[in-house]
């Protein structure tokens, strides 16, 4: 109970602080804030569909770059609530149309192909730039503030926050789960994989979409080479490693860290950032297989609290 | 009356010929066997009957109708359900959300608390350690879970494949006193096994499968009884 309590009050804190930050800290301190709030909604929707089920996509950038290009399309013609609801939801439809054909593909080559399409949308995109529209990207003007925003991908974040833990703790999450650990045994239980691998990819689709909505906005400027920069995608699974795929904190953790850090190396030696997430990789591969979060969950801290539970007991029964 | 009718099915895998034309039935409320050395289409078998795998020409009637199209989860909608060969528990999952997972189909959502108390009657030792990841749970238990998983979906005909594969001889005895003990609850079972001495003591109605074909058939104690068929094809 007392742990519940303890939790209860940091997640509370932190909501505050996280409601607060761009009307107390610096212009600086709040777009780093919504860097990281950024990835976060990014490996945490890539969670739903790859941390559950062990499909690891390595296309969830894309649905960022079509948010993105749904924005710049139809700037100043919609309302911006409408704009980045819209986004979210033609990345569900284009998951939905894709998926069924996709989800198929096991293993490996399910790996290959997520990268394969994500990098064929890229390049008709640009096709499409070039030869019909004749541009190379295109520029946002008027803009909102980066304080509204903040709080665009703040709500979105958590949204997607709130999403992988509803799903992760129902039926359907625990479906999910048994296609992860054997997908055959799931079927002949009564599992429909196909139509809940299905569903999962969808809704995963839908956060990249809104939040790559809003990041065109912050970048005012975008070209399909940027926007479905591959790395996108590989940074997020590696956010998503790090932290730990068995946890829902762990994309959390993950995406944290490495945004921070990706700020620290930026600032100070530029072009170290990728060579340091290669050795992260490699390392988290190696050593760290169930990342931050696994590593947390199976050291130090069970056995402080389980201390702590003991010394609690024992002082009540002696009342 | 047939719960089950199967005729002439006949299966490929991976381009081979696997099951030839195979025809059996089984009688509800049975315990009926199927019997046969090595790969001769036992799993394979049963795996289509439940639908994992297609067959390339024949019919699977169940309660008088025809499944052969159907998928996976509308047949266990119906009430078939495979405890496949070597547990397949679901490791990293807990021991109760494996069992939650077995009731899955609509048809058994409402009822999984009371099928999860009957479970745990059954199995006392997976509501000990209803909790812990299925992984850990020794040989034995394993096979339990997997069974309870299977009557979590409250089936009219439950196909055990090699239950007694790998478990110490005092659980295979309880393995088979439980399996007639479910039987007597109304469940018809269609069991697959190695352990041929039991098996033929319990099933009612046996059938010899040798390289994909069904070459005999009989009741159990028949079937022990007759010297040729057990030195032809069941090695006994």
């Amino acid at each position: 109970m007392h742990m519940n309590y303890i939790k209860t009050a940091v997640i509370a804190v932190l909501l505050l602080v996280l409601f607060l930050i761009p009307q107390i800290a610096t212009t600086y301190t709040t777009s780093v804030a919504l860097n990281i709030l950024m990835w976060i909604g990014m490996a945490t929707s890539w969670l739903i569909l790859a941390g559950f089920t062990g499909y690891i996509s390595l296309g969830h950038g894309a649905f960022l770059g079509i948010g993105a290009y749904f924005v710049a399309s139809y700037w100043q013609i919609l309302p911006l609530p409408i704009l980045i609801l819209l986004s979210g939801i033609v990345c569900v439809f284009v998951a939905a149309i894709v998926g069924y054909p996709v989800l198929r593909v096991k293993g490996p080559y399910f790996v290959i192909l997520t990268l394969g399409l994500s990098e064929f949308v890229k390049y008709s995109l640009i096709y499409y730039e070039v030869n019909i529209r004749g541009t190379v990207g295109r520029i946002l003007l008027k803009t909102p503030s980066i304080e509204d925003l903040y709080y665009w991908i703040l709500v979105i974040c958590l949204l997607s926050i709130a999403t992988a833990y509803l799903i992760k703790r129902s039926r359907f999450g625990l479906a999910l789960m048994s296609v992860k650990d054997d997908e055959e045994v799931a079927e002949a239980l009564g599992v429909n994989a196909a139509l809940v691998k299905w569903k999962a990819f969808a809704i995963s689709a839908f956060f990249p979409g809104m939040i790559g909505a809003v990041m065109a906005m912050r970048w005012t400027y975008i070209d399909p080479y940027t926007v479905f920069n591959p790395m996108m995608s590989f940074q997020v699974t590696i956010m998503a490693f790090l932290g730990g795929i068995a946890y829902l904190h762990g994309p959390i953790i993950g995406a944290t860290m490495l945004t921070l850090l990706s700020q620290y190396l930026w600032a100070r030696y530029p072009n170290f950032y990728m060579f340091a997430l290669g050795v992260i990789l490699i390392f988290v591969v190696m050593f760290l297989p169930q990342g931050l979060a696994g590593l947390i969950s199976n050291m130090k801290l069970p056995v402080l609290l389980n201390k702590y539970k003991v010394e609690n007991k024992s002082l009540t029964k002696e009342k | 009356m047939a719960l089950l009718q199967v005729n002439s099915l006949s299966v490929y895998y991976n381009g081979i010929q696997v099951l030839w034309d195979a025809s059996f039935t089984v009688e509800k409320g049975s315990i009926t066997a199927l019997v046969g050395s090595n790969s001769s289409g036992k799993s394979t078998t049963m795996n289509t009957v439940v639908g994992l795998l297609k067959p390339a020409s024949g019919s699977i009637i169940f309660q008088e109708e025809e499944i052969t199209g159907l998928g996976v989860y509308q047949r266990v909608e119906r009430g078939i359900c495979l405890v496949p060969e070597g547990r397949r528990i679901f490791p990293h999952l807990t021991v109760k959300e494996n069992l939650e997972i077995g009731s899955y189909v609509q048809r058994c959502r409402r009822d999984m608390h009371y099928s999860l108390e009957w479970v745990y009657d059954l199995f006392p030792r997976l509501k000990e350690r209803n909790k812990q990841a299925a992984g850990t749970l020794s040989g034995g238990e394993q096979q339990m879970l997997a069974i309870g998983r299977g009557l979590m979906s409250k089936p009219t005909l439950l196909m055990l494949d090699e239950p007694s594969i790998g478990l110490a001889p005092v659980i295979v005895n309880l393995l088979f006193e439980l399996i007639v003990g479910i039987n007597n609850k109304g469940v018809t079972i269609l069991i697959v096994e190695q352990n041929l001495q039991k098996t033929l003591q319990i099933a009612q109605k046996v059938y010899v499968l040798e390289t994909g074909k069904i070459v005999a058939e009989g009741r159990g104690e028949e079937l022990l009884d007759c010297e040729d068929i057990k030195k032809a094809y069941l090695g006994m």
